[in-house]
């Protein structure tokens, strides 16, 4: 340490004057301490508002998904409804489960839109259950397999009602039923 | 609990305000309110950790905030500090004392140096901090603390020649 650098220290000490600590420094200091923690606690606050917002948007989210799929579900119901139209015996086998899925909710309620379509069996809809036999009772004589199974139901319901208009409407009524 | 954690508080404010009010407006460059301000704040975040630095050393945790608020404050456009080839205000001889001459020279040459450079030299001949504290108190390397010591001292060397006559 040099001359200069001596001399730079004893004015920085020499410089310094006496300064109390009065009230108002105190008051101003206890002022600013307040305004510090009410900030503290605004800011904590609005934290956990935020996550707690973050939360419910985030939970409300997520139900969307499987209340999403759920509607969908009636729809897939049809495809098996039209599968028979197409493949002969196959029908039988392919409605029969569904209707067995859907069964209850016809059973337990009206079940109006969805009952009708696969379960015609039940006697519930005079529509839905010309629709179905049609279809088997036309594709039954190219393939010729499905006799015994459908002829029973068939006939039971509708032996007289339309097997032409069926014939026709076939394909129309299932797909809003 | 609280009543005992604000007189202690208290009692240390108390006690070496002068001191670090002093040393804020060496930080500074000799602005008062600014000085005041910066131990203010210093104070403020000192209180919210009293409890846990109360036992150990609360002058350096001071000291510590306000060399970093300095250094950060100064870098804010908004203080308006730019240096000039003549010292501003320079008081008339004669008229005031020789310590008050002093110090404002002092000030005015302190107020020149970069931000980071004036705490350097104040930390290192004013507190008495080796250079491996002064690089911690600034938190940088001990080179560049180094570095800032000695081109401040270079700096007021200059500024203070007429003031300081190199001993031949």
């Amino acid at each position: 340490m040099d001359h200069f650098e001596r001399e730079l220290a004893r004015m920085m000490r020499d410089s310094q004057e006496y300064t109390p600590f009065e009230a108002e420094d105190g008051a101003r200091l206890r002022a600013r301490v307040q305004a510090r923690r009410r900030a503290r606690t605004v800011q904590r606050a609005a934290g956990s508002v935020l996550a707690v917002a973050g939360l419910g948007i985030g939970f409300f989210m997520l139900p969307h998904d499987p209340g999403g799929n759920r509607p969908t579900a009636p729809h897939p119901q049809p495809r098996p409804a039209t599968g028979p139209a197409s493949p002969g015996p196959t029908p039988t086998a392919t409605a029969a489960p569904p209707s067995a899925t859907s069964s209850e909710s016809p059973t337990g309620a009206a079940g109006g839109p969805t009952a009708p379509t696969t379960t015609p069996t039940p006697t519930s809809t005079p529509d839905t259950a010309t629709s179905a036999p049609p279809t088997t009772r036309t594709e039954a004589p190219p393939d010729g397999n499905t006799e015994t199974t459908t002829a029973p139901a068939t006939p039971t319901h509708t032996p007289s009602s339309t097997p032409s208009r069926a014939e026709a409407s076939s394909s129309g009524s299932a797909d809003p039923g | 609990m609280e009543q005992s954690r604000a007189e202690g508080f208290d009692g240390f404010v108390a006690a070496r305000w002068s001191a670090l009010f002093h040393l804020a407006r060496l930080l500074v460059g000799g602005d008062r309110h600014r000085a005041e301000d910066l131990l203010q704040e210093a104070l403020v975040k000192l209180w919210f950790v009293w409890p846990r630095i109360a036992e150990e050393a609360p002058e350096a945790y001071v000291r510590k905030v306000m060399v970093r608020a300095a250094a950060r404050s100064a870098r804010r456009r908004w203080w308006g500090e730019r240096p000039v080839e003549e010292l501003p205000d320079l008081p008339a001889a004669g008229d005031v004392s020789a310590a008050v001459v002093e110090r404002s020279r002092l000030e005015a040459a302190l107020a020149q140096l970069p931000p980071r450079q004036r705490a350097a030299v104040v930390l290192r001949y004013y507190q008495d901090l080796s250079e491996k504290q002064v690089a911690e108190v600034l938190g940088c390397p001990l080179g560049t603390a180094r570095s800032h010591a000695s081109r401040g001292v270079a700096r007021l060397r200059r500024i203070l020649s007429d003031v300081i006559e190199p001993v031949g």
